[in-house]
């Protein structure tokens, strides 16, 4: 029942060919409205005329041009279920668009074969089935799908008689749905491989319907092909597919228009998370942050308890902290006097003698000694002045003695940070 | 309409068992957990410090530094006992050091050190001595572990005999 035809396009998505057995083909005369009035007509219009309730179809239509203040519509329609069934199957191919095959058959009968005429009915045999469809203006407009083919109709022993003969009954009745006389005034044009068919057309003529072989014409192949007619004829379907697929213009009866939108939709949405998505990944993600978080704190406590309890064995912790502090306390209090001592005998000039030192760690230190040279304390005070642990050098007294021709001087300093008030 | 009332009584009742179930997690699970969690970060912090300062205690380079101010110390004891211990050991260095001492005597009483557990206690001592006895008696002094610094201290030279020293020294040891 179902046929395809598949053929990669240029984006490298195949485009498949869907077989119209299964397709009814309607044509309408509504009145040239706007385009979203057209809609709501030929729904209403097509609702009539549709052998099921229109929730169960699929329609795809095509508006022709304008006759006598009226459009011509041509409408294909099929069942949903039918069509869902066919997408769902062909899914796995990825494919850009699924097409008609008898429109496929109009495109390529257009473009390869002659004559070129605008209004005909071309009828097409396949191995099992033979497509009879109606152009007008060069589109495909009503089409009807008979249940004999070629392999029906030439037999080892010659044409069958019985086969024939139901094929021109049935292409008699197709004519007459068609809306055209069946010897009169519509071109039948039976497409030719070369071999075959010519016996079929001959015996179509002489059953009294006036029709005509339409053969490939090869000089409208533009490339140097291979291709002969036979095999033109054999993959015309697929030839035709790429034709329409090429012509973007090409106003097609997109029955799987619905389903595809509905895909890509399902797609875009699996592609971009919806915002309860996000808030649940947001949320597992921070009760996992938390819960991980939890682990290594617990993990550490562990290790360092392991730790502590190994050297609390050995010492109090408390005692340690405090016998520390103290330590660092006393470091801090304690004053290098044998530093202080050696640094002011460094300082102190060969003709100076001291008499005293007092050191408090309130109160500056204070020196006490004798010269009979003036000149020495100064360099003595120089001397002190140039040590980076001693600062503000200063004289208290300077008195010179009367018996022994002495002078007696104090200085006090202040040494690193003792003696500051 | 009723179909749309349900589906909306529904979701209510769904939002509803969320939050209920939420509150129920929370109260029964949550809320424990997040304050063993509390406890366990305020152990983590106590426990680190312990680490650090044992760290600190055991770096060797501050070690070092330490042992180069502080060559000994040990841990103050009650008032009586540093007393004791501090005065025979101070007295002990005086006359290891050669100084001929004339007076050994603690000044004030013990004395609170702000944000310390312990308090300070004063020991004066006079004696003579020549110059390189007490330089001896000022470098033994970081031997002694229950010294703390040098509060005061005077070192004048005799009037008759300039060798012979008076020395006047305030030290100073903690007591518990």
């Amino acid at each position: 029942m179902f046929g395809q035809n598949i053929l990669t396009a240029g984006s490298g998505r195949p485009v498949i060919g869907y077989d119209c057995g299964c397709v009814a083909f309607y044509r309408l005369n509504v009145p040239a409205v706007k385009e979203d009035e057209l809609q709501t007509m030929i729904a209403l219009q097509a609702e009539a005329l549709l052998p099921l309730p229109i929730e169960e179809m699929d329609l795809a239509w095509r508006v022709g041009t304008r006759r006598d203040g009226k459009f011509t519509i041509t409408i294909a329609a099929a069942r949903k279920r039918q069509l869902e069934a066919f997408d769902r199957q062909m899914r796995k191919y990825k494919p850009a668009r699924i097409l008609l095959a008898n429109e496929a058959i109009v495109k390529g009968w257009q473009t390869l074969f002659t004559p070129d005429v605008d209004r005909a009915a071309i009828i097409y045999l396949d191995n099992s089935t033979t497509q009879v469809c109606l152009v007008d203006e060069g589109k495909l407009v009503l089409a009807v799908t008979l249940d004999v083919g070629r392999d029906d109709l030439i037999t080892t022993e010659g044409l069958s008689q019985p086969s024939a003969e139901r094929l021109v009954q049935d292409i008699r009745n197709s004519m007459e749905r068609f809306g055209g006389s069946t010897a009169g005034d519509l071109k039948i044009y039976v497409l030719a491989d070369g071999i075959a068919v010519e016996r079929i057309t001959d015996y179509l003529s002489a059953a009294g319907l006036n029709v005509q072989t339409s053969m490939v014409e090869m000089a409208k192949l533009k490339s140097n092909t291979s291709l002969c007619r036979e095999e033109i004829y054999e993959y015309l379907v697929p030839i035709g597919l790429a034709l329409m697929e090429l012509d973007e213009d090409d106003q097609k009866l997109d029955l799987f228009e619905r389903l595809r939108a509905a895909g890509e939709e399902k797609q875009k949405k699996r592609r971009v998370p919806s915002l309860k998505l996000s808030a649940a990944i947001v949320l597992i993600m921070l009760a996992a942050f938390a819960v991980v978080s939890y682990g290594i704190d617990v993990a550490r406590l562990r290790k360092i308890e392991t730790a502590l309890g190994k050297v609390e064995a050995d010492i109090d912790i408390n005692q340690l902290e405090k016998e520390h502090q103290l330590k660092k306390v006393v470091a801090r209090q304690r004053a290098d006097v044998l530093e202080l001592l050696s640094l002011i005998n460094t300082c102190r000039p060969e003709e100076l003698l001291l008499d005293s030192v007092s050191f408090n760690k309130k109160q500056p230190v204070a020196v006490t000694g004798h010269t009979k040279d003036k000149a020495k304390i100064y360099e003595f005070r120089k001397n002190l002045q140039k040590q980076a642990d001693i600062k503000t050098v200063r004289p208290q007294s300077s008195v010179a003695s009367d018996k022994k021709e002495d002078i007696s001087f104090t200085i006090t300093f202040i040494y690193k940070n003792f003696g500051k008030k | 309409m009723i179909e749309l009332a349900n589906k909306r009584n529904k979701r209510a009742l769904i939002i509803l068992a969320v939050v209920a179930g939420f509150i129920v997690i929370s109260d029964c699970a949550i809320g424990p957990w997040l304050d063993d969690w509390e406890e366990v970060r305020a152990s983590l912090a106590i426990g680190q410090g312990k680490l650090d300062l044992i760290s600190a205690v055991h770096s060797p380079t501050k070690q070092k530094e330490l042992a180069e101010v502080v060559p000994a110390f040990e841990m103050p004891q009650g008032e009586d006992e540093q007393r004791l211990q501090f005065e025979v050991k101070v007295n002990e260095q005086l006359q290891k050091a050669g100084i001929n001492v004339t007076n050994l005597q603690y000044v004030g009483g013990a004395k609170k050190q702000p944000g310390l557990s312990v308090k300070l206690l004063r020991l004066k001592c006079q004696g003579k001595g020549k110059f390189d006895q007490i330089m001896d008696m000022l470098t033994r002094l970081n031997e002694n572990p229950g010294f703390v610094s040098i509060e005061e201290m005077k070192i004048e030279c005799g009037k008759e005999k300039r060798e012979e020293m008076e020395m006047t020294l305030m030290v100073s040891t903690f007591v518990q």
